[in-house]
């Protein structure tokens, strides 16, 4: 990433972190029990709750990752954020209200306590536990490297700190996590999450404006790529620029598996009233198509000005989105992107060492039987044990970061979609069906991760899977396959009154 | 009904896209992108039916999902090969056009509009709520 320390972004972001860091500060005070300090104190209204869900589901990602994306692989990459279009009605209409009213009468703060009690079985509830733990460490190590280099090029630690730079930004960016994750739990969480949604929204539109004014309109921009003899017509095309199987393989990942994103479900039990979700789907899905129109705007705009010689040819995909700030718009709305990248990261990061905290002290010892520690102590340890992990596996395998944020997501969805999507709304779904379907899903998920990097790894086999197909999908579509078929199979399970009346409601 | 059918349909579309991901092929990948495309709305089915497993007034915004989605996939589909010379919509060739307003904008208004509108006919009733309250409270007791 080209370096971006000119005074404006500089202080831009050192005032973003202070903000954050103020913001914790505050939550100390109203976080005085583990309700308050896992789920805000079940207490957080419609549009916090929308903007919080849509802050954690997008990372830095969207920023940097996308367009970058979109400019090695075309508008079939676009593929991956094109099911936000239906994924909040999704969330809303299988699992929202069920989650929320599982957390009315049931102390239930995470997705494997939802499950434990959906199924009455402790097992269920630690297989879910173990894969929210591996998804988290991923995807949070995944988030703290982006913050890193994010860090690195703003305030151009590596002339300073030369190769230990990455660690050092990685180092501040752990320490301003955990300092308002410890202080203020989620009621710092959805608070910081309501200021960086806001922050990532009006980001993107202003560099969508900027965008389209640099290529003379969408339609200038499109024959302006079409006619490329470096792009050519196919860039443009959806389905033609990858393999079908890759394509939309990534519209069923990111659309379905958002079913399983503990993250985003987490979110549900916080909401103060049930009737809040009516406007959900509106303001959850409207808030995550604005802040695509930066992935989409630079998506489209950078290979039209590569193409058209006002860009020199990207060094690297990631550059996409520095490069076009740093021509293209003025300093006071890159300071701002740069804020929003940030806010972007530590938004998504902030909600997993949350659920990693509750995974290690409420999840794990309920699924052993362990008696649960001092919850709101131990919670904050626990903070700064998952960050401090998922900083350390980042560090150990750099390298392989920029696949783990797929890798997490696929194995989140895989483990836990069919689980909590078909589990919560089918009466038949067996607690053997679903410790099936999970051990299914992260098992088949991990293993064709390892079997498709065989060449890494000498002595394994290649995997099975050809013709674009993507790991994640098979581990989806084995999951759900174990769970249906199983519970069809399966005699049909006695449930709790109060849950077996919930999931007619 | 609607329940049961979208489950069988559901699980015979998850069986088949993990076939036709492992044996890929032209004809494999269309089938694959049709059952990707329906999931979704069948998933909603599952969700939304009422306790007989009856769709209501949901019908409608779930009916128009998986039609703009599997319309969406036809269109993408019919105009990807000609892009260059084939017809253009609102600024972008027409498959490219498809998937951005198709697939992002009209699904979210179908959605949005038909949540917020249906919602009262799913709607959980105070009563309904306390009655849920007390039987979680005894369930705790025993």
């Amino acid at each position: 990433m080209p370096t971006l320390d000119q005074p404006v972004i500089v202080w831009t972001a050192v005032g973003y972190l202070a903000l954050v860091l103020a913001i914790g500060v505050w939550s100390l005070r109203r976080t005085r029990s583990a309700k308050d300090f896992f789920i805000a104190g079940q207490s957080i209204g419609l549009w916090i709750t929308g903007l919080a869900t849509m802050s954690a589901a997008f990372s830095g990602f969207v920023f940097i990752g996308g367009p970058g994306l979109v400019y090695r692989m075309g508008v079939g990459a676009l593929f991956i954020c094109v099911p936000i279009g239906f994924t909040s009605g999704l969330l809303c209409w299988t699992v929202a209200k069920r989650l929320r009213l599982l957390a009315e009468v049931r102390p239930v703060y995470t997705i494997p306590e939802a499950l434990s009690s959906r199924y009455r079985s402790r097992a269920v509830s630690g297989l879910a536990a173990i894969a929210v733990l591996v998804g988290t460490v991923a995807y949070l190590g995944a988030q703290l490297q982006a913050l890193a280099v994010v860090i690195e090029a703003v305030f151009g630690t590596r002339e300073l700190f030369g190769e230990a730079s990455l660690a050092v930004g990685m180092a501040v960016g752990v320490g301003v996590i955990v300092v308002y994750a410890v202080a203020g739990g989620m009621v710092a969480g959805v608070y910081t999450d309501l200021l960086q949604g806001v922050l990532m929204v009006v980001a993107a539109v202003g560099v969508f404006y900027y965008a389209l004014r640099s290529g003379g309109g969408v339609e200038s921009i499109a024959c302006t790529i079409a006619r490329s003899a470096e792009f050519g017509p196919e860039f443009l095309d959806p389905l033609g620029s990858l393999p079908i199987l890759t394509a939309v393989g990534f519209f069923f990942l990111f659309g379905v598996g958002t079913l399983g994103q503990p993250h985003m479900l987490h979110k549900f039990f916080m909401l103060d009233r049930v009737d809040n979700l009516k406007w959900m789907p509106a303001v959850l899905g409207g808030g995550q198509t604005l802040c695509v129109l930066l992935w989409i705007g630079l998506g489209l705009a950078v290979p039209a000005l590569v193409a058209s010689g006002g860009l020199e040819p990207l060094a690297h995909p990631d550059a996409a989105t520095p490069s076009f700030l740093l021509g293209f718009t003025p300093e006071p709305l890159a300071g701002l992107v740069f804020a929003g990248v940030l806010a972007a990261i530590m938004s998504t990061a902030d909600s997993f060492v949350n659920i990693g905290s509750a995974a290690l002290v409420r999840d794990l010892p309920d699924a052993f039987g362990w008696r649960r520690p001092r919850q709101l102590a131990w919670g904050r340890v626990a903070v700064i044990a998952v960050a401090v992990a998922a900083a350390l596996f980042a560090l150990a395998y750099g390298d392989l970061i920029a696949l783990l944020g797929t890798f997490a997501f696929a194995t989140f969805a895989a483990a836990l979609a069919p689980a909590v999507a078909v589990g919560l709304n089918w009466k038949r779904v067996t607690a053997g069906a679903a410790g099936a379907s999970i051990v299914t899903g992260l098992v088949v998920n991990l293993g064709l991760e390892l079997l498709t990097r065989s060449g890494s790894i000498p002595g394994l086999p290649r995997a099975a899977i050809g013709g674009g197909a993507l790991a994640g999908v098979v581990a989806i579509a084995a999951s759900f396959t174990v769970l249906l078929v199983w519970s069809w199979l399966a005699p049909r399970p006695t449930l709790d009154r109060d849950v077996a009346r919930l999931m007619e409601l | 009904m609607a329940r049961r059918l979208a489950l069988a349909a559901l699980t015979l579309s998850s069986a088949l896209i993990l076939f036709f991901c492992l044996v890929g092929g032209p004809i494999g990948e269309i089938a694959f992108a049709v059952l990707a495309f329906a999931f979704p709305a069948l998933l909603i089915v599952v969700g939304a039916g009422d306790e007989r497993g009856r769709l209501g007034s949901i019908a409608w915004p779930t009916g128009a999902l998986l039609v703009v989605l599997e319309a969406c996939l036809v269109g993408m589909l019919a105009f990807g090969g000609e892009i260059a010379e084939g017809p253009w919509l609102l600024g972008l060739p027409a498959a490219t056009a498809v998937q951005l307003y198709g697939l992002i904008l009209v699904p979210l208004a179908v959605i949005a509009v038909g949540y917020a509108l249906t919602f009262d006919s799913f709607r959980v009733a105070e009563e309904d709520l306390e009655r849920l309250r007390e039987l979680a409270e005894r369930q705790d007791q025993e």
